[in-house]
């Protein structure tokens, strides 16, 4: 027969086990809910890498494809139309002569020369031969001043970088198109009247700022519309400034909105 | 007689702080349930009137821990259906346990004036389930609410292995007081820690 006491102990040695037993139960419930918690991170974060490396490899091929095309148009099509001018220009000379109807031959030679006119005007489109040549700062001018010419009532560009400031084509490239389609995208959803662009370079940092007065995001704003978009523009966006490892800043204040493009150029590629 | 006291005062204090605190939490935030707040509500109720009926008037005090049992299993059974966000039609059926147990008691045991054994073992055996059931579909739940599910299942495990023999406990001072005194510790941990909690999520 179990006396009161023993039977005391044993009642708080179950309690004690129950304790133990459920508090044990919370952990393992809890390490559960951590796994779970990290794999859907992991998985996320898979998701992600993986839509990036889909879009690396489309942009990578869509830009070989275009330096492809470009190459094809300038050292073949453009070599060819070239000899054909000439051509038609001796044979200009020659009718001057009366030999040939001249009247026809000019006219092939001007239909010529528009169509040499218009294959420049392709591989230019095709590469950034403007980038390239004249460098990031002239081609950020000269694009937001094409693209805001009648739209806006005023557009200034300041700069503040050193003249010897050397950027590789790889980011002055991913830099330019990021700015291009940021200015895109600014006249065609936020209506402003005004733009100011100021371009300067600090302790290794290229900002690109543009300040505005139209319709102003904020950076949450910005994030909400980048996770839930699937427009292509932002996925280039979100590609570039993962390659040149930059940031996009975006503020709004009472009267105006600035969106700021970071990179630091000792670590962006 | 300090030590009754001392037992009187953590008791009432610490069933009513978090009481309070669950109140005001409420006006503030949406984040604790009802059924949370009128669960120790009721509790701390019971003990009050207990105390009254025992020291004031010198009356039984069975029917107040029946009455405050059942409807704590009741609280508990629909603080689950809609933390868990049960949407089966069978779920009301859930709400009979508890008034099914209450007339059972009183039936067949005739327990309404003594303790009302079956009532409260199962009372414990079913929120231990109901709050182990909540752990495992965490994903649905709020963290605030996983917390409270968390605590609830501790006491109400601990809670359970007392009840088993609550009649013999109740009835033999000696193991009475060497019991006691863990389970008082329970209660008041669990009031504790639900004060704390609340105190710390406000802050935060």
């Amino acid at each position: 027969m179990v006396s009161s006491q023993e039977l005391a102990y044993f009642i708080i040695i179950g309690m004690l086990f129950t304790f133990v037993l459920s508090l044990g139960i919370v952990l393992l419930v809890k390490k559960n809910q951590r796994i779970q918690e990290l794999s859907e991170k992991l998985i996320k974060k898979t998701e992600e890498k993986k839509e990036l490396e889909k879009l690396e490899v489309a942009i990578t091929t869509q830009e070989k494809e275009r330096s492809e095309i470009a190459r094809q148009l300038h050292d073949d099509v453009g070599a060819l139309l070239s000899l054909a001018q000439k051509n038609l220009s001796n044979l200009e000379d020659e009718a001057v002569s009366g030999k040939i109807d001249i009247s026809s031959i000019s006219l092939s030679k001007e239909y010529v020369s528009q169509s040499i006119e218009h294959l420049r005007q392709i591989t230019k489109g095709l590469i950034p031969h403007y980038l390239l040549k004249f460098g990031l700062v002239k081609a950020l001018e000269r694009m937001a001043k094409q693209k805001t010419d009648s739209l806006i009532d005023s557009f200034k560009f300041d700069i503040n970088i050193p003249d010897d400031l050397v950027i590789s084509n790889l980011i002055m490239t991913h830099y330019f198109y990021i700015a291009s389609e940021l200015i895109t995208n600014l006249l065609k959803h936020s209506y402003p009247s005004s733009i100011e662009m100021i371009l300067t370079f600090d302790a290794g940092y290229l900002k690109l700022k543009i300040k505005h007065n139209g319709i102003a995001l904020t950076q949450r704003d910005f994030q909400l519309l980048s996770s839930d978009s699937d427009s292509l523009g932002l996925e280039n966006i979100r590609y570039r400034l993962n390659v040149i490892k930059g940031e996009l800043v975006l503020k709004r204040n009472k009267t105006y909105g600035t969106i700021e493009l970071i990179t630091n150029l000792d670590k962006s590629i | 007689m300090n030590t009754f006291y001392t037992y009187l005062i953590l008791l009432f204090g610490s069933g009513f702080v978090a009481t309070c605190a669950a109140i005001i939490f409420r006006i503030k935030s949406k984040l604790i349930n009802l059924q949370i707040i009128a669960w120790l509500l009721v509790r701390f109720l019971a003990d009050i009137l207990s105390y009254i009926l025992k020291f004031n008037f010198n009356l039984n005090v069975y029917p107040v821990f029946n009455i405050s049992v059942t409807i704590e299993f009741l609280l508990i059974i629909s603080y689950y259906l809609i933390t868990s966000h049960n949407q089966n039609k069978i779920r009301v059926l859930f709400y009979l346990i508890p008034i099914a147990l209450l007339f059972f008691d009183l039936i067949v045991f005739n327990a309404f004036f003594t303790s009302n054994g079956i009532s409260y073992v199962f009372y414990n055996l079913f929120s231990t389930i109901l709050m182990l059931t909540l752990l495992f579909k965490q994903e649905e739940m709020l963290s605030f609410d996983r917390l409270i599910a968390k605590s609830m299942f501790v006491f109400h495990s601990i809670s359970f292995i007392y009840s088993i023999i609550e009649y013999k406990i109740r009835i033999n001072d000696q193991i009475m007081q060497i019991v006691y005194p863990l389970f008082f510790l329970n209660v008041i941990g669990l009031n504790i820690y639900i004060s704390f909690m609340i105190w710390s999520v406000r802050k935060s």
